[in-house]
């Protein structure tokens, strides 16, 4: 197998973010690739192998079996976080240090608020697949809305998911370009998970 | 950054899986949605609904169940037929049927390994399963896929394509054996 053959991913992810002011246009955006993090593997490939004993690691570090055994479910990884959450759905924060694949939470989270350095967590959305040939797409977004008193610089993205009750663990993070979010401005965050034929 | 990638190895050959399919994007998308549901097109061209339940292995079934010898409804399979892959492809479109008949091959039972550490930080795990030539004449495998048997709240199995991919021609002679495995991993 040629090294060219060797890269090529089962499973990518893009990033996009959007600033838009309080009129509603976009002022700044960015777009790159993921950096997928073992925990996202972990729990495809629990999802794939039942007998799986080498569990991921949730954000307080802990290694965690992967269960929504209640629902009936052992490799549910819920996205869908509320207005608010700020444990599962996408991550925002403040801090960009380089993403290395063990990371396994984001690196300083932007708290849930309208106090200074805050900001004002939307719901999680997770959209409905979209075949195109050759690629299959499935986007996961979220808006931020800066009702504190001051400018919130975004460093970093990322996305959380619930395993099981209690448990949640980072499926990826990504380090962005400084991005400005002034007081009165949204953050619009779009993540898309896509295979490849 | 790290990549999941994947790997498909028959015989001595080994090839770059590229093809999951968009069955396998719909089960992602219900496990993003603990509570929903999956609309997935089964390997006999009808529409399912599963995913509420449907955690209950993309390989195995509940328990980490594998398929046993001589079950080639779901599980690795291999074909015959080298059409291009679609998205939509929700079969093998020309499976080798299990048996010792001219153009058949035996299906092994299915075995899967644990997660091991493949290096440093990166995660890998297999499943694989051998294909036996017991019939009188060569038989060639042009292609090969995964099916899997995601659960439903009837707890009625429906076998699933998640990826198919195209070998290029892999001729297995009478009295041999071919090994056919997938692996899984991250790598940096």
């Amino acid at each position: 197998m040629t090294e060219t053959e060797e890269e090529h991913e089962f499973m990518g992810v893009e990033w996009e973010v959007e600033v838009r002011d309080a009129d509603g246009n976009i002022t700044d955006s960015k777009k790159g690739k993921n950096s997928l993090l073992n925990g996202m593997a972990y729990e495809l490939l629990w999802g794939f192998n039942l007998s799986v004993t080498d569990y991921p690691y949730d954000i307080t570090n802990a290694q965690v079996v992967p269960t929504w055994l209640t629902l009936g479910n052992m490799c549910g990884m819920d996205i869908n976080g509320a207005a608010g959450d700020v444990v599962h759905g996408i991550m925002i924060g403040t801090n960009n240090t380089a993403v290395v694949a063990t990371d396994y939470k984001m690196g300083t989270l932007i708290a849930n608020g309208i106090g200074a350095g805050q900001m004002q967590y939307l719901i999680t959305t997770c959209n409905a697949v979209v075949n195109a040939s050759p690629r299959s797409n499935l986007r996961v977004d979220r808006v931020f809305t800066n009702g504190s008193p001051g400018a919130i610089t975004v460093k970093e993205l990322g996305m959380y998911v619930l395993i099981s009750a209690a448990k949640t663990i980072c499926i990826c993070r990504d380090v962005i370009a400084d991005t400005a979010v002034a007081a009165g401005s949204s953050l619009f965050v779009k993540y898309t998970i896509y295979i490849t034929i | 950054m790290t990549k999941l990638v994947a790997t498909i190895r028959i015989g001595d050959k080994i090839i770059p899986m590229r093809s999951p399919v968009s069955n396998f994007m719909y089960l992602l998308h219900a496990a993003f949605n603990v509570n929903g549901n999956a609309n997935v097109i089964d390997t006999s061209n009808t529409a399912r609904t599963v995913g509420a339940y449907g955690g209950y292995g993309w390989v195995g079934t509940a328990g980490g169940t594998q398929p046993a010898y001589g079950i080639s409804t779901w599980g690795i399979q291999v074909g015959s037929n080298a059409t291009g892959v679609a998205l939509t492809d929700y079969k093998l479109n020309t499976q080798i049927a299990h048996g010792v008949g001219a153009g058949e091959l035996k299906y092994s039972g299915q075995n899967v390994s644990t997660v091991v550490t493949a290096s440093g930080a990166n995660r890998s795990f297999k499943i694989f399963r051998y294909f036996t030539n017991d019939s009188a004449g060569d038989v060639t495998i042009r292609e090969v896929g995964i099916v899997m048997q995601p659960s439903t709240s009837g707890a009625v199995p429906y076998p699933v394509l998640v990826a198919r991919d195209l070998t290029g021609d892999i001729v297995v002679t009478p009295t041999n054996a071919v090994p056919v495995e997938f692996t899984w991993q991250t790598t940096a």
